[in-house]
């Protein structure tokens, strides 16, 4: 119902995807010439890098933050509330419906991508099936911690009435720390570290970095242990906060 | 729809306009958190521009032929338009979508100014323009860093360009907003978005026939590559000339595609 819906509105999915392509490109640009300043990362990996953040992020984004917040701001939440299931179910397929039209839509700009960089030597991931099949494991755990974080913030809107700020705030947050402005290989010390601690880069980064096998078997191990712990931590955050907010909840913008 | 025409001067649309600034300044009172968080933002942003820069350099001292400082100079001045540009009329050209679905741009088509003024610079965003001066703390701090070694003309010249800058990205801004009267749901905004977000970094790191594009066919360079090599002397004054005629020209088409939109508007909604 929602792939639907959305497929209604694809001339705007397409500008998006446009955007997104645009920005990504520049960050590609960006790193392309601190690698080739430092010499420390190979221009491949870079371009690689992002060409897999973009086709990713297709895939692992949440947009609860905006829907869900709006939901609550209008009194619409209540709609969701007396249904007989779980309003996060119905979130779920709102995700997963834009997702998947997101896919479809890149795909062959995804393609193009991969062409390109291949052409040009600058592609570095050899299509290894227990990789893609990881990968798509890193996936599924990097969307389902997305979408419980979205939905942990969307809650705040049930107290705070003005979210505009909250939000741009978090998707600055998540934009840094995932992966996507910086990538890991560039990161060193102490700040590397709190990168990997971090939730975000389990949304993004490291599914990419699976994919690219640059990866040692020992970190990888870590890297899905982490996703996971975090994902239980984040589930049972939602639980204590939602148990907290719904009694706060009073439907005013009805 | 055929507009009805309104001439009126320019000191009619700046007392609109102050009523609208002192509106904006009353609404931040209500919302304290958003303020709080706003601030909180500023850091960040400063403090994750300094760090990923630092991050970009490594162990080089030039970047593109840029050296640190004039790099924070290039993200200040970005941070100066794209933040300002959200205070005073990006924010109000992406809320045009909603207003078009929801009936409410008859009533813009409907006041007796200028409709394209009018949906730019209906209202004022405080909280944007607080995140504004992270870009002027970088700008200042390139000042006090390079003083020996720029020229005050310079300096003059440069915050002349980067006002001449401030025209070009609103006309960008204009330009796209405007196909969103016509048709809705276009998405088209975030393209524009992205576009501008490119020159956040010196036009450099694109390389010579990227670089080209960008100071001719869609001239971005003009936004912050152009007014930082005027501060740092690297640019005759000439070029603000230019920028000067890019801005009026740019903002001649944002209006006639403003115009040639509206005539396409159906007002469904309402």
């Amino acid at each position: 119902m929602y792939f639907s819906r959305e497929f209604q509105y694809r001339g705007q999915m397409i500008a998006w995807i446009l955007a997104d392509i645009l920005k990504i490109l520049g960050l590609c640009f960006i790193w392309l010439t601190s690698a080739k300043v430092n010499g420390n990362v190979e221009q491949g990996y870079v371009v690689t890098y992002y060409i897999l953040i973009m086709l990713v992020s297709k895939f692992t984004s949440d947009y609860t933050v905006e829907h869900g917040v709006r939901n609550i701001l209008d009194g619409k939440f209540s709609n969701f509330l007396i249904k007989p299931f779980n309003y996060l179910l119905e979130y779920l397929g709102i995700n997963i419906g834009g997702n998947v039209l997101r896919v479809i839509l890149f795909f062959p700009a995804f393609l193009l991508g991969i062409l390109i960089a291949w052409k040009s030597n600058l592609w570095i991931m050899n299509f290894n099936i227990l990789s893609i099949f990881l990968g798509l494991i890193a996936i599924v755990i990097g969307f389902s911690i997305s979408f419980l974080m979205g939905n942990i913030i969307a809650l705040a809107a049930i107290k705070i009435k003005e979210m505009d700020s909250i939000r741009i705030f978090f998707y600055n947050v998540a934009s840094l720390l995932s992966g996507e402005f910086i990538p890991l290989v560039f990161l060193s010390g102490l700040t590397r570290k709190l990168f990997i601690a971090l939730p975000f880069r389990y949304t993004l980064s490291f599914p990419v970095e699976v994919f690219i096998a640059d990866i040692e078997t020992k970190d990888m191990l870590l890297g899905f242990l982490a996703g996971v712990t975090w994902l239980t931590v984040l589930y049972f955050s939602y639980k204590l906060i939602y148990k907290k907010a719904i009694k706060r909840y009073e439907a005013e913008g009805i | 729809m055929k507009q009805r025409e309104y001439s009126r001067g320019i000191k009619y649309y700046w007392n609109v306009w102050r009523h609208v600034f002192k509106g904006g300044l009353k609404r931040s009172y209500l919302y304290k958190t958003d303020i709080f968080v706003r601030i909180l933002r500023t850091l960040l942003v400063v403090g994750i521009q300094i760090g990923l820069l630092n991050i970009l350099f490594g162990k080089s001292e030039v970047y593109a032929g840029w050296n640190k400082s004039e790099t924070y100079l290039v993200i200040g001045i970005w941070n100066v338009l794209n933040y300002l540009g959200w205070s005073v009329f990006s924010t109000n050209l992406l809320y045009l979508e909603s207003k078009v679905l929801e009936g409410k741009f008859d009533f813009i088509l409907l006041k007796p100014l200028s409709s394209s003024w009018y949906a730019s610079f209906s209202d004022f965003f405080i909280t944007n323009f607080i995140t504004a001066l992270s870009g002027v703390i970088l700008i200042i701090y390139y000042i006090i860093v390079e003083w020996g070694n720029i020229q005050l003309l310079d300096i003059l010249v440069g915050i002349l360009a980067i006002c001449v800058a401030l025209l070009i990205w609103y006309a960008i801004y204009l330009f796209f907003a405007s196909f969103t009267i016509s048709n809705p749901r276009n998405g088209i905004l975030s393209i524009a978005k992205e576009l501008l977000g490119l020159t956040k970094y010196p036009m450099d790191v694109f390389g010579s026939s990227l670089g080209f594009v960008f100071y001719t066919v869609i001239p971005i360079a003009f936004l912050t590559t152009v007014p930082a090599n005027m501060i740092r002397g690297e640019f005759s004054y000439g070029f603000v000339l230019v920028g000067l005629g890019i801005s009026v020209l740019l903002i001649v088409i944002a209006n006639l595609f403003w115009k040639w939109n509206i005539k396409k508007y159906a007002s469904a909604s309402s």
